[in-house]
This record gives structure tokens, C-alpha cells and sequence, in this order.
């Protein structure tokens, strides 16, 4: 394992054994704009409810790692969206790990966005997850649902079983005719190399559709049914309206939760907003527009506005790690919090001054017994290639470079 | 073209590092810039500015640099000034569908207007932030995913029974080889927008025999027309051609009905009808003046109507009032009424263009706008009945798209106007200039204070602060003459108790101006703005980005002629060479 490779001497054989065997999960949650600093950083840095910001996690104090001096190296102001979980590597890292555990789950990866682009688009500010083109967040969780829950198999009816066997069969079929059309338009382009391209991505992707489901474990979710994407059903809630972006928040959110709990999928990005999104925190009793608030000065009202709206963020949060903190059903004898690595990310430090400085990082659970948690991690300023080269190790790879100025892994937080 | 936005980038770049404590508070969508360009930004502006302090205080970080803030842009590039070397036309390419066009396509050709569609995720924008760049329009995994259960769940909509009574092979009930050929020969025909040729004839059929056999007649045929569906025959319009004979010497012409194609998505949104590709068949589409005709005729239909709102939302993207969150204390009535606000600047837009055959300039100078009783009631017009109908506007109330409620309200704050995002709108979607994103290190427009107008408020920071005003006097001082409209659109003359000042200018082209009506008529006079106009158009298409789109845009602006109506550059635009041709 990559571990060993690093020579991380604490990690003692036992431990590391049993977590390299443990089912592990990858959930980023990234929310724009920073936070103001002096509200996210506990001032008491053994007492997380010190902090105004994170105070909603305090039930959860001893599984985090809130990590504070982690910079994006070359990375500036909002367009360091796509840097967020790339280091300009050009592969993010929820792709990285979802290629790696390919093989796990039915659904390679997950990406659920929240209002992730300015309405029906997929903008610069929306960009994210890079594989390495960008991959956009779902934005509807009624149709999220559907793809992965909308279609229960009736396991012990074998008629059942067998029909859609037959269609399965010849989907893949047709599948495979496709891809064979695919590649013989592709032949006759060679001499027009950006579209051949385009027919070559086209190919892969039908591969991957045509190879997915066979070849995958099945997994039984039996019937999910969740309050809050069928309260989105029945109103037919506009998936890009502004004012429905709590619920549709508490639907991505409950539906991530559901897809890792039964091994539906190991990976989930999860993308509330996009950067610059000037959504308004009414609801949370902010008056004004999310990144409005976000260029507030120390001191002005604006500054705790800006604090109320990520305060507002971690409470979502916690109902994620709420989902989340039951017993494994792959490994009872801990959490699927345990055995996953949340991570709460954004693309700039201080919201007012825009730079990627000392950026707002919070890791909860320890991917398997290989973080330590219950800890505030102070750095001196630190690359944060090491947080991706940690997270993508406790997944299981063994990286030691992820983008630029990567100086090895976070050993900080590691066992 | 390129050489010169690059030039006028780097002086804009010269300005950058000046600004280090300028707000980006009023940032407005980004477009994608030149990646190049980007990188200069992050390195000129980087995280060393941090040291540099002064942020937190307001900002007076890089004083002693000011001396530089004299270096202004004054030769700001527009679309017209393009230099093409040689004939503009484009390179072969496959264009996936968007979205709506695979919907609409299959929901004419299937018959099933009332189908829910794909629900295909968003496409990235290009950089002139229009959803259907070629280059854009890929088949991901997640897409593929989404096409193949979407093409599943349309033949599962298919009342087939009808479907096959509209083919005489299939009269005897029951299904025959025949049948199933002559409906996949059929449907192939619309969906490829060609006859199949007979090895692809001979390839369906030979997969639905292979099907058949596995399920029953009906089901292989579902399984097979999902084949025609997601084939990438259907999915990509194939602006290949073939390689030049006769007339041309080099290159590629487009076949009829890849011309056919062409004409039916610019000007329709959708896949070409019967009648369009048997034109197609007769040659007939290879004269300019027919496919003008044709573009003409397309553009006239509710569906051409349709799909030049997409080309007018991808440009100005007005529809974006729709979902503005404004404070409920500062603009209580706004939300009655955002979503009126988008129809009217549709309407508006259509009733320049295609009734009264406006020129781009009409386009901001109209003195007319489109409202029914409750628009009428909000802007403070008299009323003119519940219907939405064109109106002159009340003297002094504004002319011209820039007055409009829509882009007006989204060019501002949730609680505010927004100077620099109206005079950013100004330079990038009328004059086609590109400006540099917000630096990083920024400070806050100082908020509300009694008795302080919103300009003051900028002029404070910006103005005030000649770290600031490098980059921000090249759009708060356009949208200083704006300063009569609130953040949501409505006429005022008094702010926190003083008379509005709506004096502006803008820097590089030494126009000055005192309002909106002065200001838009003064922009209006700028070549510019037509160019600018039809760039968008052409980008919006050939599915090109703004390079080389400039040059077909130049060369298509040519051949109408200046101060045209704009509804010549947008059917002219079948007759340019690019149209039929490729390198």
C-alpha cells in the first residue's frame, strides 16, 4: 500500500491491515466564498463550539480534523474552483478515488449539486470535478433519485428477474452496436484529429456504460423512500430556483447519505452553490446575497452575515454526518462515518479578501482507522497537495505527488 | 482578431496589479477567459498581495505603484476591427445536439410533443457563454447515460400501433422483416437528417433480426430504434462535407443535407422536416438565395421564434430575473414581478427585430418596451391593459434594451444597483470586450449609510481609491449614468435624499453622457455595437468561439452592410461561404 510507501512509521501493522480492509468512502462537500476567519477558527482550540461557525459539529468534535494553514499554491480568488480538488493536477480528486474503486459499487461516483451554476448552466463558476474534462453536478435530487433508487428490482420474483435479465441483455446489445458505429465514423475522421477526439471520448464512455453493469457487484438498497426529494416531487420544486435552496440542500444531502450507507456508490461530490453565487441566505436571516456578504469587512455587520450563512453550511452538514453515523452495514462493527473521509472544502480563505490562503478545511471521520481525529491541525502554511495525497491514500492509493509543489502527504492527521 | 485581443488584454493586465485592494464585490458571472490570460492574472495578482495588507483597512495597498494608473486602455477592441487573412470559413466538425435540440428532434419526429425529454445535464458554456459550442458538446459517460435512459424512455412512449399504421409494409398485423425495415428506414431518415445508405440499412436490420429472436417483435424494435437514438449519426450534425471538386479547389463542401441540417437547427431548433430535406434531395439548397429563403421562412415559424430566444438568452441572458433573490425589505414588489420582466425583454427584443426590423441600434434606442397593466403599474407607466403589448415608453423614462427591467435588475445587488456589473455588461456583450476578472485581496463597497447614494458609496472606494479606479472607472463610470434605476428596474430621482447623478463616460471611446437615454444613445453610435451583436450571433450558429467566429462575423457583416437590420445578419448568415463550406 501507498502508506507503507511513505514510510509513515505510526501506522503499526495491525492497524494498518485492518484498515486497508475496511469499506471506505469518499464524500466531498464544497461550499464558495471561504468563511470569515474569525468565525470559523475555534478560538479555544480544544473547545470547537469556540467557534461560531462550526459550532453545529460539536456533537461530532471527536471525529474531525479541522485543519487550519492549508494554501492553494498558484491558485487565486474564485476561479480556484477547479484547483479545489485538482491542485491543477487536471484529474480531481473524487475521480482519482472513484477510478480506483471502480470496481466497489455499482455507481463509480456521485455528483450532486445544489443551485451548482447560474440557472440551467455550466459555467467556469460551476466547474468543480474535473475528469479531466468537467463534470457537472446533478441538480435535480428528484431525478438523482430516480437514476439510483426509482427502479427496485422485485428480488424473489423470478419472472421479474428473468425480464429484466433479457433487457439488460439487450440493452448491452445496443450498447455495443453503438460503439461499434462510434468507432467507424471515428476512422473516417483521422485526418480531423479534434473531432476523432471528441468520437474517441464518446467510445470510452459508451465502454464504460456497456461494461458497468455486468461486471458490478449488485447491491440491494430495498425501497428508499425520503421525505425530502418526494417534498420536492409533490411541488414539482424548480431544481434552480433560489428559494428552494434549503430543501433541495436537505435532498442532495439524504441522498448521498443513502447511496454510500447501501453500497450504492463509494464517491460522492457534493457542490452546494458555485462561486460568485449571489443566493440569498434569507432563510438563514441573512439579507443579503451569499457572495455580497462573503466581501464584508472585519467588523461590519456583513462580516457576521457571512459567518450565519456557513454557520448555516455546517448545520447541513452535520445532517450529513447524522446519515452517516450508523453501523456499517459492510462492517458492523464501526460507522459509515468512520470508515469514510468527509471533506468540507471551499476554493478561497477569507471571504472578503478573496485569496487562497489558510483555506476553511474540515475532515470528518477517519477513512477507516487511518486519521487521527478529535484534532485542530495548525500549519504553517502548507501545499494542500498533502490533503489530497492523504484523502486519495486512505482510499487506498499510494500517491505521493498530486499536483504542483506537493511535498508528500498530511501526516499530521494521519495514525 | 486574436492578436489584437491580446494586446488590448495586456494593457488591461498593466492595470491589474494596481488594484490589489479593489473590490470584487460586485463580480458579475464570469465568463471563461483565454487560459492564458488567466494564469497572468493569478500570478500578477497572487497570494504574496496578502503581505501587502491594507485589505482589512479598507485598502491602500500599492499606493506607491499608482504612478502607473495613468497607462489607461483607450484603444478598447470591438468586433469589427478583425484582420482575416484568409476566405473565413471553419473547420470540419461534429456538432452534438444541446439539450433542447435532441428533445425537440425527437419530439418532432416521434410525434409526442408532450414528452418529458432527456433532461440532459447542462453543457459547459463557451467562452461567448452560449451551451452549444462544438467544442463543448461531448458524449460523457454521464451523458451517454443519460441519452441511452432517455432514448429508453422515449420508445416506451411510443404509441406504436400508430406508429406503424403510418407505414404501408406493416398493414398485416403481427410484424414482418418488411415492416421493421421500412420503419427503421424511416425514422432513420429524420433522425440521421439523410437516407441511410444501404450497408447502415443492412446493419439495423440485420441487429433488430438478431433481436428479435431474444424478445418479440415490438421489443426489438424499441431496442433498435434506441440504436438509431443514441447513434452518433443522430447525436452529431455532421458538418464534414466532402472533399472539394468542381468549383472548389480545396477543401470541403457540405452536402444538401448537411446544409439542410444546418438550416433547420440555426433557424429552427430542430431536426429538418420532410419537406426541407427533400430540397435537400433537388440540389436546391446549394443557392444562397434559397437557403436564405428557407432561413427566412424557419425563423417566421413559433419554433424559429423559439430558438432565436435561445440565441438572445445565451447573449444577454436576461432570463436570469427569473430566479434574482432581491431583499424583500429594500424591493418588497420585485418578486410579483421578475418573471413579467423576462417576457418583456423577449417581446421587446422579437418586436425590434422581426416587426418593426430594427437595426442593432434600434435595438437600444427603441423608445418602446413590451408591458401589460402590472408591469405598466410597477414601472409607473400608465397602464395599457392586461395583455403585454408594445408601448411607447413615458418621456424620460428610458429607451432601448439598457432599460430594460430585466437586465437592470440582474446588473445589480440584491439590495442595490450595481455600477460595475451595468458598465461590465456594456463592455463585454456590446462592445465584445474582454475584461480581467476581479483581482484577489478586496475590499467591501462600504455599505448603507443614511444620506450616501450608491455612487457615492463606489466612488468611495473605488473612485476615491486610485488603486481601484484602473479597472473600475472602466465600467462604474458607464454605469454611473444608470444610477436612475434601483436594483429592480424602476425609475427614481432621489437616493437617501439627493438627486440622482447620472453622469458618465466611457473611458477609451471619450464619450460623455448624462443618463440612460444619453448613454444609450451614444453607445448605440458605435460600430461596435453591431459587430459585437452579430459576433454573438455567429458564435451562437456555427458553434464557434469568438475566435474564429469574429472572422465570419466580419466577413458576414460585409455582405449585409452597416446599419442593416438585424435581421439580415441573422438569415445572411445562411449565404456566408462558411455556411457550405469547410477547410
Amino acid at each position: 500500500l501507498g502508506l507503507l510507501g511513505l514510510g509513515l512509521p505510526a501506522l503499526r501493522p495491525s492497524a494498518r491491515a485492518q484498515a486497508a480492509g475496511r469499506p471506505k468512502r469518499l464524500i466531498t462537500f464544497f461550499t464558495p466564498h471561504g468563511a470569515p476567519a474569525e468565525f470559523f477558527w475555534p478560538s479555544d482550540p480544544s473547545v470547537l463550539s469556540s467557534s461560531h461557525i462550526l459550532e453545529p459539529l460539536a456533537a461530532f468534535r471527536s471525529q474531525l480534523n479541522v485543519i487550519r494553514g492549508l494554501d492553494y499554491i498558484g491558485s487565486n480568488n474564485h476561479v480556484a474552483i477547479k484547483d479545489v480538488l485538482t491542485n491543477q493536477s487536471g484529474k480531481s480528486l473524487d475521480n482519482v478515488v472513484a477510478d480506483h474503486l471502480a470496481d466497489q459499487a455499482p455507481v463509480r461516483a456521485l455528483h450532486l449539486g445544489v443551485v451548482p451554476d447560474y440557472s440551467h448552466s455550466f459555467t467556469v463558476d460551476g466547474q468543480l470535478s474535473f475528469d479531466p474534462s468537467p463534470v457537472a453536478h446533478e441538480a435535480d435530487p428528484v431525478k438523482a433519485f430516480d437514476e439510483l433508487f426509482g427502479t427496485p428490482t422485485t428480488p424473489g420474483d423470478p419472472a421479474a428477474d428473468q425480464a429484466a435479465q433479457v433487457q439488460a441483455a439487450l440493452r448491452q446489445r445496443v450498447v455495443g452496436f453503438t460503439r461499434d458505429e462510434v468507432a467507424a465514423l471515428a476512422d473516417r475522421l483521422v485526418d480531423v484529429p479534434s473531432e476523432a477526439g471528441k468520437l474517441q471520448a464518446h467510445f470510452d464512455a459508451l465502454a464504460q456504460l456497456g461494461t458497468t453493469a455486468p461486471s458490478q457487484p449488485s447491491v440491494d438498497c430495498g425501497a428508499v423512500s425520503l421525505p425530502s426529494v418526494e417534498g420536492l416531487r409533490a411541488r414539482n420544486a424548480d431544481p434552480w430556483a433560489h428559494e428552494n435552496f434549503p430543501d433541495l440542500m436537505d435532498a442532495q444531502i439524504d441522498i448521498a447519505a443513502a447511496a454510500v450507507r447501501c453500497g450504492m456508490t463509494r464517491v460522492v461530490s457534493l457542490q452546494m452553490m458555485h462561486v460568485n453565487s449571489q443566493l440569498s441566505f434569507a432563510f438563514a436571516g441573512v439579507p443579503r446575497g451569499h457572495h455580497d456578504a462573503s466581501h464584508s469587512s472585519p467588523g461590519s455587520t456583513g462580516r457576521m452575515d457571512h459567518a450565519n450563512c456557513q454557520r448555516f453550511m455546517a448545520e447541513k452538514l452535520a445532517r450529513l454526518l447524522t446519515a452517516l453515523d450508523v453501523p456499517d452495514p459492510e462492517d458492523p462493527e464501526h460507522t459509515v462515518l468512520d470508515n469514510s473521509a468527509v471533506l468540507w472544502c471551499s476554493e478561497i480563505g477569507d471571504g472578503q479578501e478573496h485569496t487562497c490562503i489558510a483555506v476553511p478545511t474540515v475532515i470528518a471521520g477517519s477513512a477507516g482507522g487511518v486519521f487521527k481525529t478529535g484534532q485542530l491541525v495548525q500549519l504553517a502554511g502548507r501545499s494542500h497537495s498533502g490533503l489530497l495525497i492523504s484523502l486519495s491514500n486512505a482510499m487506498g492509493l499510494g500517491l505521493s505527488e498530486f499536483g504542483p509543489n506537493s511535498t508528500g502527504s498530511l501526516q499530521e492527521i494521519e495514525v | 482578431m486574436r492578436q489584437h485581443a491580446l494586446s488590448l488584454y495586456a494593457v488591461l493586465l498593466l492595470a491589474l496589479p494596481l488594484s490589489a485592494a479593489c473590490s470584487g464585490n460586485d463580480a458579475t458571472p464570469q465568463q471563461p477567459t483565454a487560459p492564458g490570460a488567466m494564469g497572468d492574472n493569478a500570478a500578477g495578482a497572487g497570494p504574496d498581495v496578502v503581505g501587502a495588507g491594507g485589505a482589512s483597512s479598507g485598502g491602500t495597498a500599492g499606493t506607491s505603484a499608482l504612478g502607473g494608473g495613468s497607462s489607461l486602455p483607450t484603444n478598447q477592441g470591438g468586433a469589427a476591427t478583425t484582420e482575416c487573412a484568409t476566405a473565413a470559413v471553419g473547420n470540419r466538425t461534429l456538432r452534438r445536439l444541446t439539450a433542447l435540440e435532441l428533445d425537440n428532434s425527437l419530439k418532432d419526429i416521434f410525434q409526442l410533443p408532450s414528452w418529458a425529454g432527456m433532461e440532459l445535464t447542462p453543457d459547459e458554456v463557451n467562452d461567448l457563454g452560449f451551451g452549444n459550442g462544438a467544442a463543448q458538446l461531448v458524449v460523457t459517460a454521464g451523458r451517454g447515460r443519460e441519452i441511452l435512459s432517455g432514448a429508453e424512455s422515449l420508445v416506451a412512449s411510443v404509441d406504436w400501433p400508430t406508429l406503424l399504421g403510418r407505414f404501408p409494409e406493416c398493414a398485416p398485423a403481427g410484424g414482418s422483416p418488411a415492416c421493421a425495415n421500412s420503419v427503421l428506414s424511416g425514422l432513420g431518415k429524420r433522425l440521421f437528417r439523410r437516407p441511410l445508405s444501404q450497408a447502415e440499412l443492412d446493419s439495423y436490420a440485420a441487429l433488430f433480426a438478431e433481436l428479435e429472436p431474444q424478445s418479440t417483435f415490438l421489443d426489438a424494435l424499441r431496442w433498435t430504434t434506441v440504436a438509431l437514438i443514441q447513434s452518433p449519426h443522430t447525436l452529431y450534425r455532421s458538418e464534414l462535407g466532402i472533399a472539394a471538386s468542381g468549383s472548389l479547389t480545396t477543401g470541403y463542401a457540405l452536402d444538401g443535407y448537411e446544409i439542410a441540417t444546418a438550416l433547420a437547427y440555426t433557424y429552427g431548433g430542430t431536426a429538418p422536416s420532410d419537406e426541407l430535406l427533400a430540397a435537400a434531395e433537388r440540389g436546391e439548397l446549394s443557392e444562397a438565395t434559397t437557403r436564405v429563403g428557407w432561413a427566412q421562412q424557419l425563423q417566421a415559424l413559433p419554433s424559429g421564434r423559439a430558438q432565436f430566444d435561445q440565441f438572445l438568452q445565451g447573449w444577454l441572458r436576461y432570463q436570469d430575473v427569473r430566479n434574482l433573490a432581491k431583499s424583500a425589505t429594500v424591493f418588497p414588489e420585485f418578486s410579483a414581478v421578475q418573471a413579467l420582466m423576462a417576457e418583456e425583454t423577449r417581446a421587446f427584443v422579437e418586436q425590434i427585430v422581426f416587426d418593426a426590423h430594427g437595426t442593432t441600434a434600434d435595438l437600444l434606442t427603441s423608445p418602446t418596451t413590451v408591458v401589460g397593466d402590472a408591469l405598466a403599474q410597477y414601472y409607473g407607466f400608465p397602464a395599457v391593459g392586461a395583455a403585454m403589448v408594445s408601448t411607447p415608453r413615458p418621456t424620460g423614462r428610458g429607451i432601448g434594451l439598457l432599460a430594460q427591467g430585466a437586465l437592470l435588475s440582474k446588473l445589480a445587488l440584491p439590495d442595490s444597483s450595481s455600477p460595475t456589473q451595468r458598465g461590465a455588461f456594456v463592455r463585454r456583450k456590446l462592445l465584445c470586450q474582454e475584461l480581467p476578472p476581479p483581482p484577489a485581496n478586496v475590499a467591501a463597497v462600504p455599505e448603507f449609510r443614511d444620506g450616501v447614494t450608491t455612487r457615492q458609496r463606489y466612488e468611495e472606494l473605488h473612485t476615491a481609491d486610485p488603486g481601484c479606479s484602473a479597472c473600475h472607472q472602466l465600467t462604474d463610470q458607464i454605469g454611473f449614468a444608470f444610477e436612475h434605476y434601483d436594483g429592480a428596474g424602476r425609475y427614481r430621482d432621489m437616493e437617501s435624499g439627493q438627486a440622482i447623478n447620472a453622469q458618465g463616460k466611457l473611458i477609451g471611446k471619450d464619450l460623455t453622457f448624462d443618463g440612460q437615454e444619453q448613454a444609450a444613445l451614444a453607445i448605440a453610435q458605435l460600430p461596435e455595437v453591431e459587430s459585437c451583436a452579430v459576433l454573438h450571433w455567429v458564435s451562437f450558429a456555427s458553434g464557434l468561439p469568438r475566435s474564429p467566429s469574429s472572422c465570419l462575423a466580419t466577413q458576414l457583416l460585409q455582405s449585409v452592410g452597416a446599419n442593416a437590420p438585424l435581421e439580415n445578419a441573422l438569415t445572411g448568415y445562411a449565404s456566408v461561404p462558411h455556411f457550405t463550406q469547410r477547410n
